[in-house]
């Protein structure tokens, strides 16, 4: 061993000397002047292009383009020996152009007119752990999403921006809160969370270094929060990275792409690269955009009837009942008399937002060191009124690299951000600023929110404060009340960034190391105030969370390329990635604020106990892949990646994960072109990608913490404080491996028409398997579920781009682009049961109680109560006798599921009656409704240009997926929904009410709807209650983006020493077309802390905006 | 072939990866993935003592019978009524079939019967029999629950990880079993010697209390025989009565763990204070405590507040949102208050029900005058069944055991809502059946020890 370590140094020391010898060999041989290289970049239709890298790659040196695509740059006296030496123009969209110049003479001209490039060809792509290739040689499909579609979404939140960009990547934002969670999901759900409920997520990765993209709630820390569906709207952590740093954007969709991954990629990868200096004069950019934001749509509430029940009004209410009363929830009182002042309490707390996003970014560089520099501020204030709803980021970021000699670089890249976030209460909880603005009934007036008299909260079930309940419960908040008292903020410190070589060891060997760090410390504090009627203790509550994220992350790879001629070529690659991840959270609750107003444990009557976690988990993976390029034409690449974790069970620590592709541009042999196909491309990719293991699922522990908690949210008991330790309801997996994806893909890539237009079309077939649930086991037999690597998910799709140039003129043209998707998500196999609860998480009940993985279906379906109808197999009872209600339909009824209408003389198997002769029965038996996920998704992108003026316009379409529009069925148990208004009204189901067949003794016999109908059989919260009628079509058409540039090139903007100014107004989500009755179709309560999908339970609306922007331009 | 400066680039290549393997792990060198803290759980231990587990016991049993299960029983029998989803729906016989599946859980898992059998076995390794008397007592204070509730359950093989879908047992077998292992704990607990300490502090109750445990045992094994007597007939009436003589003593009742701590505070606390509103009095036992002969009855006012109208008002089931009285703010939820599960009380009326079954009603009116004056209720004048089960009714208020005794003696004679029907039993939880094939449906509609009509 000794030994070895000193050969290993005295080798060390050899890369040194020969490096540093080289270094002297070239500047030897100095020669004569510096040359300086300048010239003019154009399109073909000699429009300037802007932003191009001119460059000699043999020298890497080389700069970029100004607005007016002119350029210059100076190769170094040093270097400049009269050799000739490629000259190489590239720009986004066109075909890169190269010629060989002569570097003597002082001075070299050249102009290039670049042909537009639509497809690609010959760019550079990045596919993950340091390695590249070029466009064409890709064996899988490609999803790029470059800068200006980032920054002209307007979106602080870069998921968010990937809307509608890349087909068979659906992207939902879940609430319109500020600094709000956005999912994303590639080609499908394919895991059920690992064991820790994550949602089915894709790793990110900016410039090689994997980073934090979760999303966290406080609710685990307090039961009574109610879990994600309550709380208020979490960031996920990509909201820390300004999107204006981003260069590009590659989405690795498929296990062939993502294999490099191995166990990370199960759900895809998205590389992010950011922008960097390039040689040349110092650009900069001052970026100030300023946006209106509104709540887009709101629930339809009546406003005909006031509070109380049965018609009559509530004494307390009619403070008819003293102070301190209590009064009802509901809005079942009396029709209010003509004149009665009533109150729009569905936007009411509603108000415009506004953000200002100012960016100023400077980058620049010689020929041996280049920069980029970003300083960002965002300041968003949200639609809902008060100091408490607002996204502030401050991002600064420094790139720099360094040529230490011609064949050695290093750089480094670093971003710190500071993102705070405040946010008001949503979901299902009593201080919830949706619930408790759209319960409160018609005829009371929120404002003001403290009573006159007392000082004190004031609500609608709590309209008479005396000065003696500062302590108590409101039943609910005042919405008012909430949003200007109530706190919860997240303070987040981010820092992430890597330093990186890159050494060309001779003409065919490369090396590349990265050191990556990503590091976030976030700091949060709620507090609700005294007389709030949300927490276990209304005398106010102050919860304390501190989560500190690190991870560190080592890469080396090497890179050899061989050539044996022209038409045999390729590369090799090997690899080693160490990453090491830690999570530690610390929280605190205090309870009983001591004087109100002062968020601060040290203000709390009594503490609970700390609640601490910490996890840590590393990986080690190595991983090698060839490449073979055959007469220019044929390309194939094999990976094989080696992939160790500490998460996986003692005797399974390392698991393979192989992929190979192949391309062929089968117009090549062909000439260039079969007819109208210019450029025809064919590929086929197979891929294994992992996902692993949450930390500790093979960890036997007894816990203190773990509460008997109640059936009924919110309520619990624990041994914490006791001395008591009890079994956990999860029983430890025995052996746990990660879950494998395997997945074939082929396409087609076709240009057509000499690049006026341009296919793309893959399809793709993923099976996951090993996928690791918590299977449930009887829970008599002292468990409830154990982890395994039990179930078995498929993902079935297409997916399509479609773009077409009709006109290409210099001063006019005009792009169309289509996007289109299906996918078709299949849960094969749970390990037994049917199916399981989803999205369920440490945090709590993420699914709602709704969301399932179900056989035969979908991963987060939904499963719900219904009418009992007839073609189930339904017993009801009549006299205490069984009745089988298939026995009473017809065949035409047991096929179209009629509704049973009870004469009033049965009862179903729970002995339940219904609301008597006329009305459908309850049944008691939960059933499968559908799931949430879309039939297809598409989208239609249009760019003309005229001039200088852009216009562009971004449509998103989603049809089919149901979304549970849990606000409807609770405000009809309320009465402030607008059909509840229907009370009174005398209706027959099937006829003029409930459209539908009808079966059963009470079919056609006319019923009067009543507060009870409302109450229990068409109303209340699920789920406990009926909820089958208020699973509605998600589909919507949305006009995402619309935008218009105006960019300012002229003397005066000269004389003001910059380059150009650009002026845009653009609009998000201007228009929404969808039949979906709730606040939007998109929103999802639980956001991205839980898996499940299509839950709007009260969320806060989306919002549409209008953003100015102005860019100027040096 | 290759030059010297390539192979020179070879070499440190080369060493470059050796180096960065050495320093790092190869495979088969997996200190980098085993080290500390990657392995075992860093959060919670791993082993636990009898105290740890006995104290969770406790806490458990007390969920159990404080819970949902205990405001579903509440409602259904008319002492309260439900206002709020799903609580209104409840007095409306309206529940899905995986609504009590926590609760079904609860007995089975951690604090439930998987750690008493590891509180049972380790005591007597260590041949502490006190201790292992004490956890049978709760073991059958805890199942007989939840044969009362399902009827045939899982017991024989449950609570046993090894045995994956554990078998129904049938009630009777459950209830003759938990007899069987009360009259052996009654043995048990009278143990003697050094090692016999038994849970002492850990025990949140009875601080350990020989005496008391004989005495809950006793309680218990009365109880089980009362819930046979439909089936067994006369003579579980006299074993009950035989057994409730060594029953609890006055001042010696089994109650909750509450204390006004957050984690431990009364279900029925957290419950109105998070949940305010959604669970009233009901009509039924408000208007039956106010309207007794001798005036009003004075538990009244502890078991409920007035109404805004300075009155107590209930809700029947199925009406909502009128003026009712909360549950008693000050007294039944308090965060400390201790939730009597097995108590004196219990304990006289079991005597008084077996006296007046047998043909004893002298003896009858002696314990139930002896439970009215612990109440504070004036005496009564003659003993009937209807009147010792009526008091029972209002005396078990908020108490399971209400809804067993209802089954067994149609006392008090509830009006059902909108002419449902009452349920008699809860169904096999949906997620139960879903993982434990051995239970093939949602069961009967009665349980064996639920005959008639």
């Amino acid at each position: 061993m000794p030994l070895f370590r000193r050969k290993t140094l005295v080798a060390v020391g050899a890369i040194c000397s020969v490096a540093v010898g080289q270094a002297l060999v070239s500047r030897a041989l100095l020669a004569q002047q510096p040359v300086t290289i300048s010239g003019h970049v154009s399109s073909e239709s000699q429009a300037p292009l802007a932003a191009a890298t001119v460059s000699i790659p043999s020298l890497q040196l080389g700069t970029t383009t100004r607005e007016d695509g002119r350029y210059s740059f100076t190769v170094p006296a040093a270097i400049a020996t009269g050799q000739t030496v490629a000259l190489t123009a590239r720009a986004l969209g066109f075909k890169a152009a190269s010629v060989d110049i002569s570097l003597a003479g002082g001075t070299v001209t050249h102009d290039f007119v670049l042909t537009s490039n639509p497809l690609h060809l010959g760019e550079i792509v990045v596919t993950g752990e340091g390695t590249t290739t070029e466009a064409q040689k890709l064996g899988s499909s490609r999803s790029n999403v470059a800068a200006p579609d980032i920054e002209k979404s307007n979106e602080p939140n870069l998921v968010t921006a990937l809307a509608a960009k890349a087909p068979g990547v659906e992207v939902n934002s879940n609430a319109g809160d500020p600094g709000a969670s956005t999912s994303i999901l590639i080609r499908g759900a394919n895991t059920l969370g690992g064991g820790g409920g994550r949602p089915s997520e894709p790793l990110f990765v900016v410039d090689g270094v994997p980073v934090d993209n979760s999303s966290t709630t406080v609710a685990f820390l307090d039961p009574q929060t109610g879990g994600p569906q309550g709380g208020v709207a979490s960031p996920n952590r990509a909201i820390d990275i300004n999107p204006d740093d981003i260069e590009s954007i590659e989405i690795l969709k498929g296990a062939a792409a993502g294999s490099i991954y191995g166990a990370r990629a199960g759900q895809g990868v998205v590389l992010i690269t950011t922008k960097h200096g390039r040689a040349g004069r110092t650009q900069y950019s001052l970026k100030s955009s300023y946006s209106f934001d509104n709540a887009n749509h709101f629930p339809q509430l009546q406003r005909e009837f006031g509070q109380g029940d049965g018609g009559v009004g509530d004494p307390c209410a009619m403070h008819l009942a003293g102070l301190d009363c209590n009064a009802t929830a509901d809005s079942y009182g009396p029709a209010l008399a003509p004149g009665t002042p009533t109150f729009d309490h569905a936007n009411e707390v509603f108000r415009q937002g506004d953000a200002s996003d100012n960016t100023l970014t400077a980058s620049g560089g010689n020929d041996r060191t280049t920069f980029f520099l970003s300083g960002s501020y965002l300041s968003q204030g949200g639609t809902v009124i008060g100091p408490n709803d607002y996204l502030k980021r401050t991002s600064v970021r420094l790139t720099a690299d360094h040529r230490v000699f011609s064949n050695l670089r290093i750089g480094g890249d670093v971003t710190v951000a500071s993102t705070n976030q405040g946010a008001v209460q949503k979901g299902f909880n009593y201080s919830s600023i949706t619930w408790t603005s759209w319960l409160t009934p018609p005829d009371f007036n929120n404002l003001p929110y403290l009573d006159p008299s007392s000082g004190l909260h004031r609500s609608y079930r709590f309209p008479f404060p005396s000065v003696f309940s500062a302590l108590d419960t409101r039943g609910y908040d005042n919405p008012f009340f909430s949003a200007f008292t109530s706190i919860s903020n997240t303070n987040t410190a981010r820092t992430f960034g890597d330093v990186h070589g890159e050494w060309d060891a001779n003409s065919w060997l490369k090396l590349n190391y990265t050191l990556g760090l990503d590091r976030a410390n976030d700091s949060r504090l709620q507090g609700q105030p005294q007389g709030n009627s949300q927490t276990f203790n209304p005398g106010g509550q102050v919860l304390t969370l501190d989560l500190a994220n690190s991870q560190i992350d080592h890469n080396l790879t090497a890179t050899a390329s061989y050539s044996l001629g022209s038409n045999v070529q390729g590369t090799f690659t090997a690899g080693q990635n160490l990453n090491s991840r830690n999570f530690n959270e610390t929280g605190e609750i205090g309870d009983v604020l001591l004087a109100p107003g002062i968020y601060s444990l040290n203000n709390t009557a009594s503490q609970r106990s700390p609640v601490t976690i910490e996890e840590h988990q590393r990986t080690a993976g190595y991983f090698g892949q060839g490449t073979l390029d055959l007469l220019q034409q044929l390309y194939l690449k094999a990976g094989l990646r080696y992939d160790g974790a500490s998460t996986y069970s003692n005797g399974d620590l390392w698991a393979f994960f192989p992929s190979a592709s192949a391309a062929w541009e089968f117009t090549k042999p062909l000439g260039g072109h079969i007819g109208p196909i210019s450029y025809g491309k064919l590929r086929a990719a197979y891929g294994e990608v992992g996902t692993q293991p949450d930390p500790y699922l093979t960890s036997f522990i007894y816990s203190a913490t773990d509460h008997f908690s109640d059936a009924y949210g919110g309520l619990f008991l624990s041994p914490q404080g006791s001395g008591g330790l009890a079994t956990p309801d999860t029983a430890i997996a025995r052996t746990l491996r990660p879950e494998r994806t395997r997945e074939l893909e082929g396409g087609i890539d076709l240009g057509l028409l000499g690049d006026r237009s341009d296919i793309g079309f893959t399809l793709y077939q993923r099976t996951s398997s090993d996928v690791i649930l918590a299977v449930p086991v009887a829970a008599s037999s002292g468990y409830q579920v154990q982890f395994s690597n039990a179930a078995e998910i498929r993902n079935q799709g297409g997916e399509l781009t479609f773009n077409v140039r009709p006109i290409t003129g210099r001063t006019f043209s005009w792009e169309v682009g289509l996007l289109g998707s299906v996918n078709h998500t299949d849960v094969l196999s749970l390990g037994g049961p049917d199916f399981v609860p989803y999205g369920v998480g440490p945090t709590g009940d993420g699914g709602f109680g709704l969301a399932y993985a179900q056989v035969g279906n979908s991963v987060g379906a939904f499963r719900d109560y219904d009418y009992v109808r007839c073609g189930r197999g339904v017993t009801l009872y009549h006299g205490g006798l069984p009745y089988s209600v298939d026995a009473a339909c017809t065949p035409a009824q047991r096929r179209a599921h009629a509704l049973f209408i009870n004469d009033g003389t049965f009862v179903n198997s729970q002995g339940d009656p219904g609301d008597g002769a006329g009305f459908p029965l309850l049944d008691p038996i939960q059933r499968l409704v559908g799931n949430p996920d879309p039939k297809w998704t598409g989208s239609v992108r249009n760019v003309f240009k005229l001039g200088r003026v852009t216009l562009s316009a971004l449509v998103d379409i989603r049809r089919g997926g149901l979304v549970y529009n849990g606000t409807r069925e609770v405000m009809n148990f309320f009465g402030t929904s607008l059909e509840s208004a229907q009370r009174g009204h005398t209706v027959t189901f099937g006829k003029n009410y409930f459209a539908g067949p009808v079966a059963g003794p009470g079919a056609g016999t006319p019923v009067t709807l009543d507060q009870g109908w409302f109450q229990t059989y068409y109303g209340g919260i699920s789920p406990h209650s009926i909820g089958f009628p208020f699973y509605e079509d998600g589909s919507f058409t949305k006009l995402r983006e619309v935008s218009v540039t105006y960019s300012v090139a002229n003397r005066t903007v000269s004389r003001l020493g910059l380059s150009t100014i650009d002026l845009r107004v653009s609009g998000r989500n201007l228009a929404v077309w969808t039949k979906y009755a709730g606040a939007d179709p998109e929103v999802n309560t639980g956001g991205s802390e839980t898996g499940a999908r299509g839950i709007d339970f009260f969320s806060n609306p989306q919002t549409r905006s209008v953003v100015l922007t102005v860019i100027l331009n040096r | 072939m290759l030059t010297r400066t390539a192979r020179a680039t070879f070499r440190s290549v080369v060493a470059v990866f050796l180096t960065a393997a050495v320093g790092s792990g190869l495979p088969g060198c997996n200190d980098y993935l085993t080290g500390t803290k990657l392995r075992h759980n860093p959060n919670d231990p791993s082993t636990a003592g009898l105290n740890n587990l006995f104290t969770s016991i406790q806490i458990n049993v007390t969920t159990r019978l404080e819970d949902q299960l205990a405001r579903t029983v509440c409602i259904w029998m008319q002492q309260c009524a439900g206002q709020i989803p799903p609580f209104n729906s409840i007095g409306e016989y309206a529940v899905g079939e995986d609504d009590y599946y926590t609760d079904w859980a609860g007995f089975y898992g951690g604090g439930g019967l998987i750690d008493l059998h590891t509180v049972e076995s380790k005591s007597l390794q260590i041949g502490d029999s006190i201790y292992a008397g004490q956890a049978a007592v709760l073991e059958a204070l805890l199942i007989a629950t939840a044969a009362d509730v399902w009827g045939d359950i899982p017991y024989s093989q449950a609570g046993t990880p090894s045995i994956p879908a554990p078998a129904l047992d049938s009630q009777r077998v459950v209830y003759d079993s938990l007899e069987k292992k009360l009259a052996s704990a009654v043995v048990y607990l009278g143990a003697g010697g050094p090692s016999n300490a038994g849970a002492g502090a850990a025990d949140l109750v009875y601080g350990g209390d020989p005496v008391k445990w004989t005495a809950l045992a006793n309680t218990l094994r009365a109880r089980i025989f009362l819930h046979m007597a439909l089936r067994l007939g006369t003579a579980a009436y006299d074993s009950a009565a035989a057994a409730a003589s060594a029953g609890i003593a006055a001042g010696g009742d089994y109650v909750s763990v509450n204390n006004s701590t957050a984690q431990l505070s009364n279900l029925w606390s957290q419950f109105s204070t998070i949940y305010a509103g959604n669970i009233v009095a009901g009509k039924f036992l408000v208007d039956l405590m106010n309207g007794e002969p001798g005036g009003p009855d004075p538990r009244l006012p502890e078991y409920f507040d007035p109404n805004s109208a300075g009155v107590f008002a209930g809700a029947d089931p199925g009406v909502t949102g009128g003026d009712f009285s909360p549950i008693n703010t000050e007294v039944r939820t308090a965060p400390a208050f201790p939730q009597p599960f097995v108590t004196y009380a219990e304990n006289e009326l079991i005597q008084a029900e077996a006296d007046v079954q047998t043909g004893n009603p002298a003896g009858a009116l002696v314990h139930l005058n002896n439970e009215l004056s612990t109440a504070g209720a004036p005496p009564a004048t003659s003993a009937t069944l209807q009147s010792v089960m009526t008091e029972k009714y209002i005396a078990e208020f908020q108490n399971i055991e209400v809804w067993s005794d209802w089954r067994r003696t149609g006392i008090p004679a509830l009006v059902p809502y909108n002419g449902g029907t009452i349920p008699r039993r809860l169904v096999y939880p949906l997620s139960e059946r879903n993982a434990n094939k051995k239970i093939t449906g949602p069961g009967p509609s009665r349980n064996w020890n639920d005959p008639g009509p």
